[in-house]
């Protein structure tokens, strides 16, 4: 069979990983419908799964264009010369590039590695040859679109940035080393995390904590992705000062060397020691990629050859299990079955992160702020400072459908169960109430670290706010497992995830209710102790109303 | 109308079951005593499977009573409180181990430590799960995917079993022990009800059979009075199936064609 079938053949085989990746927690929760609705709700699943992958891809592909322009031609770098801007920006955006990447394979490559696609495939009139072919295609194919964009755009708007042909083609070397390690890092990653997370892993403490270890391996690119692009003037000042004080300290390190490089094919203009460094040491990155990519190619085939797929033993510890409360009993369940998910952790995490990166900027906004010599009036402080505690909320609204739709999770067996509607309600509230905490909790040691003299005002505002989200985390968990579960339950969180976001801007308006009043109040009345009299009214009223309607659950 | 502690494990009363337009199970009555094990046979989409949901919950009725020891259905909690159920598909939670698994089911069914550890301990062993109690469910046989939601439903003692094609897959070590278990539940009092495709299984297992076709039961009772039904005195349960479901004719000119 010739490359080109091969390549058609790895499009179908390609759709049946993404599909499982993202169906993997395959419901047993059809609801009993007609063979005819199944089918139709599998295919419509298919689509909206494949729809949601390349949108992603896409989306990936616009921010690498984005943030291309952005660290090309924004300025941003502008304080450092233009050989030092040059470093700074290349080896920015190759980590950012390889961050992308990694944090791009979470799911699907996994799903790759455990695949069991090439059960059917060797079945069928395939040398293995052809069979390790299709894998390899089906394996660019999960991040075609972002790779090639990345290859495009950075050396082509280098190019056009800095006016050199020379140093776009270094740049476009430095892009393809660094595609080469990213999805060496991806796939490496979920071999690990398939391998002792997934497979091989029980439920030993130690075995939960490998499985959070790699999980948070996965989850850390995202934020420092963040971090690199908000902070991309501090970076440049930092590495500045770097090669001021040890001129060669950087030279030698990725992705830093293959920025010399890029700058040294533009300007010319470099010290020799750190020429020297800088080319000696690329070459040497250049050799890993080589390598990396010769045991990419190897793990690939392994995978091709089912080398993944066999089950693996645990060795089993004694025969007891450990009987909690049904609540506790859901909340240890929904927390193992995400340990083992990397969509649903990250969806668990992110809140979390969403929380820290929210906080970076209510300090930047609250620089100016004192409460004895406040840029801002007095009477908006209390607004200034819960706005973005009921951003980071937002995050947080989209748990509740997401581990409702986990019961649909086995539910053919599951459903047998005597469960009480109201324990899974109540198990539900508590799991997203405790990531609220450490969220809530996180932002206050930040703030105690970054704003102290704000830390006071800030607990007992956002102590107040608490029962507002509070409020809205039990009547969203009611109402989604009421109304909307049976639309939800059908493949899981990916599948029309427009539900989940509009479910959360719904319920997302109960936790700014309070701060709506007290700024309609305050705006009305001038008066700072009216609206802070009417935030502690409405937002007792909306917990009291909460808790009602939670005794009311059968 | 059944009640109280006379009531039979399973009563059903005209119960349809209708998916859109497409009926299912169309009005079909049956009782299942206690200490009886109760086939439910017939071909592959007679509505077999739509009949346990039913009683499990899983499936609504369009109409039709159905009672467990004289509670209705409609009071889930306590009904499934007293059903052992493994379903024809077994989806468990993949990435938990059976123990997480069983921890999870036996939190939710509030069962007592160390009873329930006790009872464990046996059935583990006896299905010779031992080695892979902590081993991801993904990574299990579809035989010891079945085995483990074997002992789930087994874990609790219940009173009333519905076990859909609960044999495909097992080992025949543990096929025996399953059927033993039922025997012995049955001797105690207590109720079965199963569905399968293996006649010799049914007709040497289940004290009485009741054969659905397209929905309906077409006949029903112990296998010697099918036998009489069908005005054969000696056919096997096979056989009576055959007839019953008006496929017999149909197998001989089908095995002649592909002989052709």
């Amino acid at each position: 069979m010739n490359n080109s079938e091969l390549w058609q053949l790895s499009k179908k085989v390609y759709r049946e990983i993404v599909f499982q990746s993202v169906f993997s927690f395959r419901t047993g929760g059809l609801l009993p419908q007609s063979p005819k609705d199944v089918g139709k709700n599998i295919e419509s699943i298919a689509k909206n799964v494949e729809f949601n992958v390349v949108l992603n891809k896409v989306m990936m592909a616009f921010f690498i264009g984005f943030m291309s322009g952005f660290t090309f031609f924004s300025g941003v770098l502008f304080k450092v010369d233009r050989e030092l801007a040059a470093v700074c920006s290349v080896s920015t955006l190759l980590i950012s590039i390889l961050f992308i990447i990694v944090f791009m394979g979470i799911q699907v490559t996994t799903s790759f590695v455990s695949s069991r696609v090439t059960d059917i495939l060797i079945l069928l009139p395939f040398s293995r040859k052809d069979v390790s072919k299709i894998l390899t295609m089906c394996f660019i194919r999960i991040f075609d679109i972002p790779l090639i964009a990345a290859v495009l755009i950075i050396p082509v708007a280098y190019g056009l940035s800095y006016g050199s042909i020379s140093g776009a083609l270094m740049v476009l070397w430095s892009v393809i080393i660094t595609e080469v390690f990213a999805l060496t890092i991806s796939i490496a990653l979920a071999l690990s995390f398939y391998n002792k997370a997934v497979r091989g892993g029980g439920g030993s403490k130690l075995g939960i904590l490998t499985r959070f270890f790699y999980m948070a391996i996965w989850i850390v690119p995202m934020f420092l992705m963040y971090m690199i692009f908000g902070f991309t003037t501090h970076i440049a000042e930092f590495v500045k000062s770097i090669a001021q004080s040890i001129p060669y300290a950087l030279a030698p390190l990725y992705p830093f060397s293959l920025g010399f490089l890029a700058s040294l094919a533009t300007f010319q203009t470099y010290n020799p020691n750190i020429t020297i460094l800088s080319i000696a040491s690329s070459l040497i990155y250049f050799v890993l990629a080589v390598y990396s990519s010769k045991w990419l190619m190897e793990k690939i085939v392994g995978i091709g050859l089912g080398s993944t797929a066999a089950g693996a033993r645990v060795i089993a510890g004694k025969v007891f299990i450990k009987i909690e409360e049904p609540w506790l009993g859901i909340v240890k369940k929904d927390l193992r079955i995400a340990s083992r998910s990397p969509s649903y952790f990250s969806m668990l995490i992110m809140p979390i992160l969403q929380t820290i990166i929210l906080t970076f900027s209510l300090s930047s906004v609250l620089r100016s702020t004192n409460l004895n010599q406040s840029t801002i009036p007095i009477e908006y402080i209390p607004f200034s400072l819960l706005i973005f505690p009921a951003i980071s909320l937002l995050m947080i609204l989209i748990l509740p459908p997401m581990l409702l739709s986990i019961e649909n999770v086995a539910y053919s067996y599951t459903g047998s169960l005597p469960l009480k509607r109201k324990t899974v309600i109540i198990a539900k509230i508590l799991l997203t109430s405790i990531i609220y905490f450490i969220s809530s909790l996180t932002m206050i040691l930040l703030i105690a670290v970054m704003r102290s003299h704000l830390l006071t005002v800030f607990i007992v505002l956002n102590g107040i706010l608490t029962l507002s989200a509070i409020a809205s985390i039990i009547i969203e968990t009611i109402f989604v497992s009421k109304i909307l579960i049976q639309r939800l339950s059908s493949g899981n969180i990916y599948f029309k995830m427009i539900y989940y976001v509009l479910v959360a801007i719904l319920f997302f308006l109960i936790t700014m209710m309070p701060l709506i009043v007290y700024g309609m109040i305050v705006l009305f009345t001038q008066s700072g102790l009216l609206g802070m009299a009417s935030l502690i009214i409405v937002s007792t009223i909306e917990f009291s109303i909460a808790l009602l309607l939670l005794t009311k659950v059968k | 109308m059944p009640n109280g502690t006379t009531a039979p494990p399973l009563f059903i009363q005209g119960l349809t079951v209708k998916y859109g337009s497409f009926v299912a199970v169309d009005n079909i009555s049956f009782v299942v005593n206690p200490g009886e094990i109760y086939g439910l046979l017939g071909p592959n989409g007679a509505g077999k499977t739509s009949t346990l949901k039913t009683i499990i919950g899983l499936v609504q009725p369009a109409s039709g009573r159905i009672e467990v020891f004289g509670k209705p259905i409609s009071d889930e909690i306590a009904v499934k409180s007293m059903i052992g159920y493994v379903p024809e598909e077994v989806i468990l939670m993949d990435s938990l181990t059976p123990r997480e698994f069983l921890e999870f089911v036996a939190s939710i069914r509030r069962l007592n430590a160390d009873t329930v550890n006790t009872r464990l301990e046996k059935l583990v062993s006896a299905f010779q799960l031992r080695e892979y109690f902590d081993t991801p469910i993904a990574a299990l046989s579809k035989g010891n995917k079945q085995k483990v939601a074997i002992v789930a439903a087994l874990m609790h003692e219940p009173r009333l079993l519905i076990l859909d094609e609960p044999l495909i897959g097992l080992d025949a070590f543990s096929s025996k022990i399953l059927k033993e278990l039922l025997i012995f539940h049955a001797s105690k009092g207590g109720a079965v009800i199963f569905s399968t495709h293996i006649m010799e299984v049914a007709e040497r297992l289940c004290t009485r059979v009741g054969i659905i076709n397209r929905g309906r039961m077409v006949g029903e009772g112990t296998v010697d009075g099918l036998r009489k039904l069908v005005k054969s005195a000696e056919g096997s349960l096979e056989e009576i199936f055959l007839k019953v479901t008006e496929q017999e004719a149909g197998v001989q000119e089908i095995v002649k064609a592909l002989e052709a």
